[in-house]
């Protein structure tokens, strides 16, 4: 289910701490999603592609991620041209393509695919696990961070569950078909599965009580940022920052459209 | 059995049963002193799972007290209190390991009993020492063996340094090797009672002093001694061996 792909990865990324690659991803998925200016986004795309091919990442796996995206683009490629109002650039028949409507689904193309490619560059190359005690240390409510950890852990339970469950109507010969009997048995089936996640969530917290849980989070892992960590994340603050401005058209540059 | 000057928990009078059923713990005495090692074997649904979770204060019981070292136990504050001196080891090792390496879960009880982080991981490292598990402190919990896996929740829960052990049948989907090893392990815990609800008979011969039973919501306590033979046959039984 979970496979973790790109966590053994060997590259310059790897040497920084869960912590800054998070707290960079942070910053430049808000800025990246902040800004409309297409002076700022393509240079964002840019540097997406620099940072995903400094991890070293594998070009297929980035490609089969991108292709699941590109179900999402496509429908809006379809629906934003000809249904936002603005200046006329092509007519088809009844349809009318226009300028701000082209531009808007090259604004979240854009957006979309450069922030993809930085979480995959930075968030997919640590462990979820790491993730979620940076998290921790970005001071976010242990609350959210514990439910991440649960999560992670028990998927891989829910999903054993799943299995046997598939397996017990298998081998009494059931076969996935179109009929009213098979719809009523994957809803028993999921249902089923509901139930046992509920239950096995009540007895982890029966446990978690035993052992003296009391809402807090504590942490074991610490992480120590060295030069490479703060020039990194001085890095991305420093473009973060001239984006901002651009945007902010307070530095101007050339504009392609 | 009367309250002793070396009874730690003592339970008088316990009733429970679930909203609009029968009762499944009826007018409950039970007595544990200390250094007591005591098996528990009963039918499935006779209540020895509620039973602990009765003592813990995960299901409150419905009439009757709970006493540890002669104080009553009422209050949630107290049950919190008493689960760090009673530890509960689930029938289930999955639903008491939760996080991603197992040092981080062993040393999840004594960071909530309010340790340092230094003194949780001395703590965490002395314990997998104790069950020759140093090797697993940077193992992720769930690619653990079935086996494994229970000697870690075991170790989660030694790690609260508690009096007494509820053991929730142990030996439950363990191999024979495991199970030599939790006889052995449980039998070096001289300074910890314990109260073991197994079916395996075998198990509970090896590694407590008495058995008892139970029957209709209470515990039944027959410290006679009854001779008796039963011949047995498996294959390759022509060969010396032992049943454990």
């Amino acid at each position: 289910m979970l496979q973790e792909t790109f966590i053994n990865q060997k590259s310059l990324i790897q040497y920084l701490t869960p912590w800054t690659k998070t707290l960079a991803a942070i910053i430049s998925s808000t800025v990246i999603a902040l800004s409309n200016n297409l002076s700022v986004l393509l240079p964002a795309l840019g540097i997406a592609l620099l940072l995903v091919s400094v991890a070293g990442l594998d070009f297929r796996q980035i490609g089969r991620r991108l292709l699941i995206l590109s179900g999402f683009l496509l429908m809006i490629w379809l629906i934003l041209p000809f249904t936002y109002e603005g200046e006329i650039v092509w007519r088809i028949s009844f349809l009318n393509v226009s300028h701000e409507g082209l531009l808007a689904a090259t604004r979240l193309t854009l957006k979309t695919c450069s922030m993809l490619l930085i979480f995959l560059a930075l968030i997919s190359t640590m462990s979820t696990a790491d993730l979620a005690y940076a998290l921790h240390n970005l001071k976010i409510p242990a609350k959210l961070v514990l439910l991440l950890l649960i999560t992670y852990r028990y998927i891989f339970l829910i999903e054993d569950e799943l299995r046997t469950l598939q397996r017990a109507a298998k081998v009494r010969n059931f076969k996935p078909d179109t009929t009213l009997h098979c719809y009523r048995t994957y809803a028993y089936l999921l249902g089923m599965l509901f139930v046992r996640a509920a239950e096995r969530a009540q007895r982890v917290h029966q446990a978690m009580l035993c052992r003296g849980f009391s809402g807090r989070f504590h942490s074991l892992r610490e992480y120590h940022n060295r030069s490479l960590d703060y020039g990194f994340l001085a890095l991305v603050s420093i473009i973060a920052l001239l984006m901002t401005l651009c945007e902010w058209k307070i530095i101007t540059l050339p504009t392609p459209f | 059995m009367h309250q002793s000057h070396s009874a730690i928990l003592s339970l008088q009078k316990i009733s429970f049963h679930y909203p609009n059923g029968p009762a499944v713990i009826n007018n409950l005495d039970f007595t544990l002193n200390k250094g007591d090692r005591i098996g528990l074997t009963a039918p499935n649904g006779s209540g020895k799972s509620t039973l602990f979770h009765l003592i813990v204060g995960l299901l409150k019981s419905s009439s009757g007290r709970i006493l540890y070292e002669d104080r009553e136990i009422i209050q949630e504050e107290d049950f919190r209190q008493l689960r760090r001196r009673v530890g509960l080891l689930f029938q289930d090792a999955d639903d008491q390991l939760f996080f991603p390496t197992v040092l981080e879960d062993v040393a999840f009880g004594p960071l909530n009993l309010g340790k340092s982080k230094e003194e949780a991981l001395t703590i965490s490292h002395q314990v997998l020492q104790r069950l020759e598990l140093s090797d697993f402190a940077d193992r992720i919990t769930f690619k653990l063996s079935g086996g494994e896996k229970k000697l870690v929740a075991l170790a989660t829960v030694l790690a609260m340094e508690p009096d007494i052990l509820l053991l929730d049948e142990p030996t439950a989907g363990l191999d024979h090797k495991t199970k030599l090893r939790l006889i052995e392990l449980l039998n070096n815990f001289t300074d910890l009672s314990y109260l073991i609800v197994s079916h395996e008979f075998d198990f509970l011969t090896a590694t407590t002093n008495h058995i008892y039973t139970m029957e209709n919501g209470t515990i039944l306590v027959d410290e006679e001694l009854h001779i008796h033979h039963h011949e047995h046959a498996h294959r390759s039984g022509k060969q010396p061996h032992r049943h454990i």
